[in-house]
């Protein structure tokens, strides 16, 4: 049994006013809106305990990047530029079979943007080339599905630990594209129409477990050419973490199925092509990456519950995870 | 534990006592001046020192046996002169026993011990009973009168948020509660957001709240039953009440239809905030909106007989929230409402058994109205029933009260229905089917004193619930005993079992837009244990009455949604909800003096309430529920200076709600490294933060002046006379700190109504 403790709430007597323009409300309006009033609240919190945040999620035949940071108090000084309290001399194991991996610190560029362009905006919107340095722990072993892993970290007086097994991937049976139906806009007619991916593949699908679908696109077009990308990319997309919950349509998911809906630009109408790959994550990883997305869809909502992140880091936070990728298969759809 | 219930049962439905020669006494009990049936007026029999009270018709029945003696029988119910009738009873009698209402100014002709000692009597607890004259003496904000608002001024009862008429009762959440108007349920009694109720006080007679030792007559919501109940209307005599408030304005009519015979009362509302805004506004053409509401109460009924009766009556509310562009033919428009219909049918068997046969409609509609041009779009959502029932009480003797029964009632759940026209061609949506569902119940309830020392109220519920291939049929054992001390104490305990086959989906805030649905192979019933055990004690001759419960209560399949569950226009809204378990405890203290020029009472409670839902928390941990309420306190005072003056005061403290903030902030690149979008939030354990505790104190004066056959009062409120900034709901924002010349997270709290003078004018006729 968890014993609570309830935190002291001190009020601060600054006090500001709602403020509320329309002359015509009548009084009652004014006197809610003037009694109405915001008070800053302090804490008495008592201290708080960092935390290690861990982010290690495998992939077969992939170096292991564990990257290892630390959370802060709420309530401190927020240095928007330096929000990564990475750790560097943490001791890291992986033990894979009874056989300990000392992982070693170690350091990238790597983008700042997991996805280089906004697909729903457009070829070329919102592209973001800025590189940010991370630091990380990592080794040579090749993760493989089926193998277990158990993560030790111990950082100081601090100590985590949590497991996963890497899954095995699913392969994709056949893809279809199907056209939005819905009325265009008509202040864009013609100018963007909806495609939907309808992916099927090979599974029965167990509502516990997660998934995720990733598109690539590309142009042959000469003239769409990004010259700094040799594989010619023009989009790289993926759907939530879906499954049988919150992100999901159950309905989809049930039967082997997810579809991954993206505008096009109807300037040029020709065929185009998609790399479509299908992810198996485990189920703590994409409970994990489903809380982080819902947590800040909901938090500026005074009136909805807070969601919490779902760690599955044994003393810490943040997630220890794995996904496997299908076999990547190439779609081609027409722009009408 | 169950074996023993059953033996207590059979013990007590079948057990009678045997005189040689019995003679009934049976009738209403009326008001005096408008022919208003009184419920729970307390009929003594002084010469046994045995009593009963009137059913929800205002009828009794009492079986004595034959004497040369003449038997004194003292009629007394709150707000009434004590009536003491004399006679020898050698027949059956019929009596209807009229009661003058005390006036206000004067004390009552003092009876040494023979003051209403129901509370102390009766096996009845965990029932509290608010007369709607009281209600309309207590000090509200905006001066609109609020039932609801007054019961969370009861133990065991706890408010919500600021200023709302929701309530928690004995930890259970706002979705347990029944709401019965004349016996209709009330899916959504709220007004404005909830901010006030449905109730327009002026056409209520009765309320009566019960938080445990349920009835076996009730059932269908885990944690009370409020029963309201409406006036029939004067019998007698035309009159009226009509008032001018802050934010709304209330006219009552009431009177013979055929003197003594039928009467009528019909009563209605409306706010007229938006009226004048709109009036006030220089530009209509650009647009105009506001939000009101008007609320209907009517009632008829007709006395067929001395043996049989019919009433009808029925609510009508709305509450509208709309914005409209007239130069672009746009609207925009929220609504939502309540229509019940009631109608019942009084019959006297014999004098010994009485029946009510009822018929009910009710039906709660919410709607999105969206228009521009020649395009229309609907969106519909709501619950419909139609139901049926027939009660019987019969009473064998004086010591033995028998009330059984069968409902049934047919739902209608429309989840959401959304239609479109453009022109005259219906837009396509998706469509989500309506669920209809059967739900039916039996009961027996039996009401025994095995001596003046002991007596037992026991009962049993069957309710029987059907939808698509989900049935469930359960029982639900009612046990209510009472042991006298003396004359004025006596111990109590209490053990019922509830099922509840609804609830309502709703976000962390209660809004209209929350769906009812129905239990289905998914959505498991809910069900509650719950024992109390009390002690009660009258003082000073009765003027006093007090009571000390304390209880425990177990609920099971408790549901809340998934974090982040999207619940609007969800159709798969079954699959997102999460199953655990909920228990509550406390102790409720209650002390009340309904006598004088003085009178009120104060309530405490002290309480806890948990819950543990797989899926919450790290381990699955039990947290407090929102409404943990370690301590609530409500003080309440009348003053009838003289004739003229009178004043109120209302004091309430209570424990701040339970809130989850985030203690920590980590960073994540599992969607980017960018610093804007990888930063979460650490929250603590769910609910493990109070908020800043509640206080307040309201204070009213009326002056009531009477001119002929008019009285005209006026009123006087002052809402949180304090000016106490109460907390409403923290939020997290970042803010320029000068202490460090940076920027901060600051935790800022939302406070709404400070200090609220409320002038009302009222006029009887």
């Amino acid at each position: 049994m968890l014993n609570f403790i309830n935190y002291n709430i001190r009020i601060r007597s600054e006090q500001t006013f709602t403020g509320f323009g329309h002359r015509f409300l009548l009084f009652i309006i004014v006197i809610i809106t003037f009694n109405g009033c915001q008070q800053i609240v302090e804490m008495d919190l008592g201290s708080y305990d960092s935390k290690l945040v861990v982010n290690g999620i495998l992939k077969p035949d992939t170096f292991p990047r564990i990257y290892l940071s630390e959370s802060t108090f709420f309530y401190d000084i927020d240095d928007y530029r330096n929000r990564f309290h990475f750790i560097t001399n943490a001791v890291v194991t992986l033990k894979r079979n009874d056989t300990k991996i000392f992982l070693k610190s170690d350091s990238a560029y790597e983008p700042l943007n997991k996805n280089r362009y906004n697909m729903n905006s457009g070829f070329g919107d919102e592209y973001k080339p800025d590189t940010v340095l991370v630091y990380f722990y990592t080794d040579t072993i090749r993760p493989k599905p089926g193998d277990y892993f158990e993560l030790e970290i111990t950082s100081g007086n601090r100590r985590v630990t949590s497991a996963v097994t890497v899954p095995f991937p699913v392969e994709i049976d056949s893809v279809k594209f199907a056209y939005s139906e819905r009325p265009k806009d008509p202040y864009n007619e013609g100018f963007q129409t909806e495609v939907y991916a309808e992916t099927y593949f090979k599974e029965t699908i167990n509502k516990d477990e997660y998934y995720r679908l990733k598109l690539t696109g590309w142009y042959k077009e000469p003239s769409y050419i990004d010259p700094s990308d040799s594989n010619l990319l023009t989009f790289s997309h993926s759907t939530d973490v879906t499954a049988g919950n919150i992100l999901g349509d159950i309905n989809k998911v049930i039967n082997g199925y997810l579809e991954c809906g993206f505008y096009y630009e109807n300037a040029s109408k020709n065929k185009k092509h998609v790399r479509i790959s299908i992810e198996r994550l485990t189920e703590e990883t994409g409970r994990y990456l489903e809380s982080l997305v819902l947590q800040r869809e909901h938090e500026d909502s005074p009136f909805t519950e807070p969601v919490m992140v779902k760690s599955n880091i044994e003393g810490g936070l943040g997630v220890f995870g794995a996904y496997s990728a299908s076999k990547e298969m190439e779609g081609i759809y027409y722009c009408k | 534990m169950l074996k023993y219930f059953y033996f207590f049962f059979i013990l007590s439905v079948f057990s009678t006592s045997l005189f040689s020669q019995t003679h009934t006494i049976s009738g209403y009990a009326l008001d005096e001046k408008s022919s208003e049936a009184l419920i729970g007026c307390n009929v003594y029999v002084n010469n046994l020192k045995k009593g009963t009270s009137t059913n929800a018709y205002g009828f009794y029945s009492i079986t004595l046996p034959e004497s040369k003696d003449s038997v004194e029988l003292i009629i007394s119910y709150i707000g009434y002169d004590l009536k003491i009738i004399r006679f020898i009873l050698t027949s059956d009698i019929k009596l209807n026993i009229t009661l003058k209402p005390t006036s206000e100014q004067l004390e009552q002709v003092e009876i040494k011990g023979v003051r209403n000692r129901e509370n102390v009597e009766s096996t009845k607890m965990s029932v509290i009973e608010l007369p709607a004259k009281q209600i309309k003496e207590l000090p509200a904000i905006f001066g609109e009168k609020d039932v609801l608002k007054a019961l969370v001024l009861l133990p065991g009862v706890q408010s919500g948020r600021e200023a709302f008429a929701g309530f928690y009762v004995r930890g259970g959440g706002s979705d347990q509660n029944l709401v019965l108007l004349d016996e209709a349920v009330l899916y959504n009694p709220f007004h404005l957001f909830n901010f006030f109720s449905v109730f327009n006080s002026d056409a209520i007679k009765n309320v009566q709240l019960i938080k445990g030792g349920f009835p076996a007559q009730y059932g269908g919501r885990l944690s009370s039953i409020v029963d309201i109940s409406l006036k029939d209307g004067n019998a007698r005599e035309y009159h009226g009440e009509g008032g001018i408030g802050f934010i709304a304005s209330r006219l009552t009519v009431e009177g013979p239809i055929i003197k003594d015979k039928s009467s009528f009362m019909i009563s209605g509302r409306r706010t007229y905030l938006d009226l004048l805004v709109n009036a006030l506004n220089p530009n209509p053409e650009d647009g105009g909106g506001g939000v009101y509401f008007y609320d209907l109460n009517t009632k008829l009924n007709y006395k067929i007989s001395e043996n049989d009766r019919v009433f009808v009556s029925g609510y009508f509310g709305k509450d509208v929230l709309y914005s409209e562009i007239p130069s672009d033919s746009m609207l925009f428009q929220i609504d939502w409402g309540n229509k019940t219909l009631t109608s019942r049918w009084n019959h006297i068997f014999t004098k010994k058994l009485f029946s009510n046969t009822t018929f009910i409609y009710n039906d709660y509609l919410f709607r999105i109205i969206i228009e521009r041009g020649n395009t229309e779009a609907k969106l519909l959502s709501g619950i419909r029933d139609v139901s049926g029932k027939i009660d019987f009480d019969y009473y064998p003797s004086l010591r033995h009260k028998i009330k059984w029964g069968f409902h049934h009632t047919y739902h209608t759940f429309i989840p959401s229905l959304v239609k479109g026209t453009r022109g005259t061609t219906p837009i396509p949506f998706p469509e989500y089917p309506q669920k209809f569902v059967n739900h039916s119940a039996g009961y027996i309830n039996s009401d025994y004193s095995f001596s003046d020392v002991i007596s037992l109220n026991s009962g049993l519920r069957v309710p029987f619930y059907k939808y698509k291939n989900f049935d469930y049929l359960n029982f639900e054992p009612r046990l209510a005993m009472k042991y006298s001390l003396n004359q004025t104490s006596s111990i109590k305990l209490s053990y019922t079992r509830m099922d509840q086959f609804v609830q309502l989906v709703t976000s962390a805030q209660e809004t209209p837009l929350d769906l009812w649905v129905p239990s289905s192979d998914k959505i498991k019933p809910q069900n509650a244990d719950q024992a109390a055990i009390g002690y009660f004690r009258n003082f000073n001759d009765n003027k006093y009455e007090s009571s000390f419960e304390t209880y425990y209560k177990k609920m099971n399949n408790i549901t809340e949604y998934k974090e982040g569950a999207d619940i609007f226009l969800n159709p798969n809204i079954e699959d997102f909800i999460l199953f655990g378990e909920g228990w509550a405890y406390g102790g409720e203290f209650f002390i009340r003096k309904n006598e004088g020029r003085v009178n009120g009472w104060i309530g405490y409670t002290l309480s806890w309430s948990m819950r543990q839902i797989d899926g919450f928390n790290i381990g699955n941990e039990p947290y407090p529920a929102k409404y943990d309420r370690r301590h609530d306190l409500s003080v309440v005072a009348f003053y009838n200076f003289n004739k003229k003056w009178s004043f109120s005061a209302v004091f309430v403290y209570g424990t701040g709600n339970s809130v989850t903030l985030p203690v920590g902030r980590f960073s994540d690149p599992s969607y980017g490294w960018d610093p804007y979008f990888s930063w979460y939030s650490d929250y603590g354990y769910r609910n493990s933060f109070k908020m800043q505790s509640y206080n307040r104190l309201d204070l009213g004066i009326k002056k009531t002046v009477v001119k002929k056959r008019f009285t005209f009062v006026e009123s006087f409120d002052i809402y949180n006379v304090y000016n106490r900034r109460n907390p409403f709901f923290l939020m997290n924002d970042k803010m320029y700190d000068p202490k460090t010349n940076s920027e901060k997270w600051m935790l800022r709290q939302f406070s709404i109504f400070g200090v609220i003078p409320t002038i009302n004018f009222s006029i009887i006729f």
